[in-house]
């Protein structure tokens, strides 16, 4: 026998080896004196952390504060309370005049008072606050020289350089020039001042003929975004962003009912003659788009976000859950990490704007509706099983004792899949970002970060995963399921095992599927879908396994 | 033995464990203590609603650590509670019986206990404690094999630690 690992020698110190394993380590020890040197080695260790736990742990670790209260006392409270309530003391207590009760009414009130603050939070302060931040930058434009700057404006499908004021492009072409008439008629149809987009006062002004608005103001690192919800006419969304500093719009992005968008970004003075040099060159039409870029010619250019900084917004997002599920992306160019959403409730954008409200070099953007239509679904709605899969059905049924009981299984698993797989999105999206050459950038710190968001994942996803095959077992046994030996994860390196772990999940939210009569099913003989079923879930489960030991074995 | 000797005992068996480690989870200990106390409360609760629990102290720990996280979570404005344990090994006031070597070599295990990942350093923990690997793994959310990676790990690097 091969002389056994670090890890299985710890083990068997530990009884934790299976009996057969844990008989080999033995006998072979006896023949080694280098592995039962090891072991000794391992109990020394152990021997120290034990001294630690006494000398270090109980004996500087500060006592408790308070004296341990009688616990029994604590167990006739929780005995008075756990009988249930009769119907008439139930009615008697929602009755019963709260007054007499503050640990009643004192919530109530407390919950009362905290949604009037919400909605005056929310609702009535944003638009004084929006109101009088245009206000203070329309008087600090008017004390400052005017002097002509440049914007970059850019649309769905072009980017073209102006200056404030003038109608023209700056090395225009007839194209840009077609783009800046078209772009003019939009703006004044919706009565915004296209000659100084992004000023103050011209947003003031289209604000203020608005009849039913709905402002929200953001403030940000070291600015503060206006945005406003028109309700109505041909420029239905618009935000402005003024930097804290001085008050002076940075950028600007309207949202027009015909689904075009504007986004309008002042530029610094020193790029100006390259701006003006630049040829009408298709590339230079359609550059990547400039996110808030740092606009303040005065202030230095803020260094470029870095892969770090972008894991620690993912990881912010994954504080509050919005990497399961919630259409939100984060993207990363030369200036900001972009945090976009599509369709997000405004309750759930306030808490993804706390989430990463601390972080540094952050820009929100979130818009209203879905950027394209759903492909229609091609799965009937009613039952597609074919003759022999309503035939299973029947069976499992049987087995369980009925259809009420079988449809409430189909219920249940088929919502398991879906927490599930929003798992497994969730570390494929982790492996996309942080492929190997990326990840080696990491610093420690992030790294350990990163494996912190893995494990996080894994540890859900290997709960789901056994709940699962729990949940299933007994009724696809009956109708000759059985589950086969499961294969290995393809790799020993976590990006490619994450992908092999994706599939697992995919194999098994398909074969749910189709067994529970939620998609037709493919061409697998019918009979043998509940084996193929429970193998799939014991395989993920036990890749699920492989995959939180590799990830042990990455930590540093 | 009734169930509220049988708790009671437990209680007074392993309260301060608990609030030990919930301790090293970074609750300062005015909260580790209402914490450790809530823990045997519930497990009071679950017993009496007529619940099976295989082994009431690896149940207990694992409550303990997820209560712990979360009122972490809820004051994460707050710095988590740090015992400052180097300066007080450094002491002589302290530790009077210890000769410098004593202290010096506490303070290097110490040293590396601290150096150890999050990870690393509960399961640690926890086999201190007693638990087994599937208990530790259950209480932390992952798996038992994953368990043994984190402790070979830390056993390796305390090794180091020691020379």
């Amino acid at each position: 026998m091969p002389h056994p690992s670090e890890e299985q020698l710890l083990r068997y110190s530990d009884g934790e080896l299976p009996g057969r394993n844990a008989s080999h380590v033995h006998s072979h020890l006896k023949a080694c004196w280098q592995c039962r040197t090891n072991v000794e080695e391992i109990e020394k260790t152990v021997g120290a952390c034990v001294r630690y736990r006494t000398t270090v742990l109980q004996r500087h670790l500060p006592a408790p504060p308070e004296p341990w209260t009688d616990i029994y006392r604590s167990f006739a409270e929780i005995d008075a309370t756990l009988p249930a309530p009769t119907f008439a003391d139930r009615l008697k207590q929602a009755l019963a005049w709260p007054v007499h009760n503050p640990k009643k009414w004192v919530p109530v009130a407390v919950a009362l008072m905290l949604a009037w603050g919400l909605f005056y939070r929310y609702r009535v302060t944003p638009s004084v606050q929006a109101a009088e931040l245009l206000h203070k930058a329309i008087l600090a434009s008017d004390s400052r020289p005017a002097t002509p700057h440049l914007l970059r404006i850019r649309t769905k499908v072009s980017s073209i350089t102006r200056r404030a004021g003038s109608g023209q492009a700056l090395a225009s072409n007839a194209q840009d020039r077609e783009t800046l008439n078209s772009l003019k008629t939009l703006f004044q149809d919706a009565h915004y001042n296209w000659d100084d987009p992004l000023s103050a006062r011209s947003y003031s002004a289209w604000r203020d003929q608005l009849s039913a608005k709905r402002d929200q103001v953001q403030e940000e690192r070291d600015s503060y975004r206006i945005r406003t919800d028109a309700g109505s006419g041909d420029l239905l969304d618009a935000s402005l962003q003024l930097r804290s500093q001085d008050l002076q719009p940075i950028e600007g992005r309207f949202e027009f009912r015909n689904t075009d968008w504007v986004e309008i970004t002042a530029l610094p003075e020193e790029a100006s003659p390259m701006a003006s040099a630049l040829p009408p060159t298709p590339e230079n039409r359609t550059a990547p788009p400039v996110e808030a870029a740092p606009a303040n010619n005065a202030a230095p250019l803020l260094p470029a976000p870095a892969i770090g900084d972008e894991l620690q917004v993912l990881a912010a997002l994954h504080e509050i859950g919005a990497d399961l599920g919630d259409p939100v992306e984060v993207s990363r160019n030369d200036y900001n990490i972009v945090v976009s959403g599509i369709g997000i409730a405004p309750e759930r954008q306030a808490e993804i704007q706390k989430a990463v409200a601390p972080l540094p070099n952050v820009v929100i953007r979130f818009s209203e509706s879905a950027p394209t239509a759903v492909a229609p679904q091609t799965v009937t709605p009613e039952n597609p099983a074919g003759g022999d899969l309503r035939q299973l059905q029947t069976r499992i049924a049987e087995q369980m004792g009925g259809r009420t009981r079988y449809d409430e299984l189909a219920a249940h698993v088929l919502d398991m899949s879906e927490p599930l797989m929003s798992r497994a999105y969730a570390l494929r999206r982790l492996m996309e970002r942080f492929p190997a050459q990326v990840e080696s950038q990491l610093s420690p710190q992030d790294l350990r970060t990163l494996r912190r968001l893995q494990q996080e994942h894994t540890a859900a996803l290997r709960q789901q995963t056994v709940e699962l095959e729990r949940t299933l077992k007994p009724a696809l046994k009956s109708v000759g399921g059985s589950s086969r030996a499961s294969r290995e994860l393809s790799s020993d390196s976590w990006q490619p095992a994450t992908e092999d772990l994706f599939q697992s999940a995919r194999r098994v939210e398909k074969l749910l599927a189709v067994v529970f009569g939620a998609a037709a099913p493919d061409d697998s003989a019918n009979t043998e879908l509940p084996a193929q079923l429970l193998s799939a879930v014991t395989d993920l489960r036990a890749k699920v396994e492989a995959y939180d030991h590799l990830l042990a074995k990455t930590e540093r | 033995m009734s169930l509220q000797d049988q708790v009671a005992q437990l209680f007074q068996e392993s309260r301060d464990d608990i609030y030990r480690y919930l301790l090293s989870l970074g609750l300062h200990p005015p909260q580790a203590q209402e914490a450790a106390q809530e823990v045997f409360l519930r497990l009071y609760v679950t017993l009496k609603k007529g619940e099976d629990i295989q082994n009431p102290r690896g149940w207990i720990f694992r409550v303990a650590h997820n209560l712990g996280l979360k009122i972490r979570a809820k004051q994460s404005t707050q710095a988590p509670f740090d015992a400052d344990l180097e300066l007080k090994l450094r002491s002589t006031e302290l530790n009077p019986e210890q000769s410098l070597l004593e202290r010096e070599h506490n303070i290097l295990f110490h040293q590396a206990v601290q150096g150890l990942s999050e990870q690393q350093r509960r399961c640690l923990l926890l086999r201190l404690e007693g638990l087994r690997y599937p208990e530790i793994g259950s209480a932390l959310g992952i798996s038992a094999s994953a368990v043994g990676e984190f402790l070979r790990r830390a056993i390796a690097r305390l090794k180091k630690g020691e020379l």
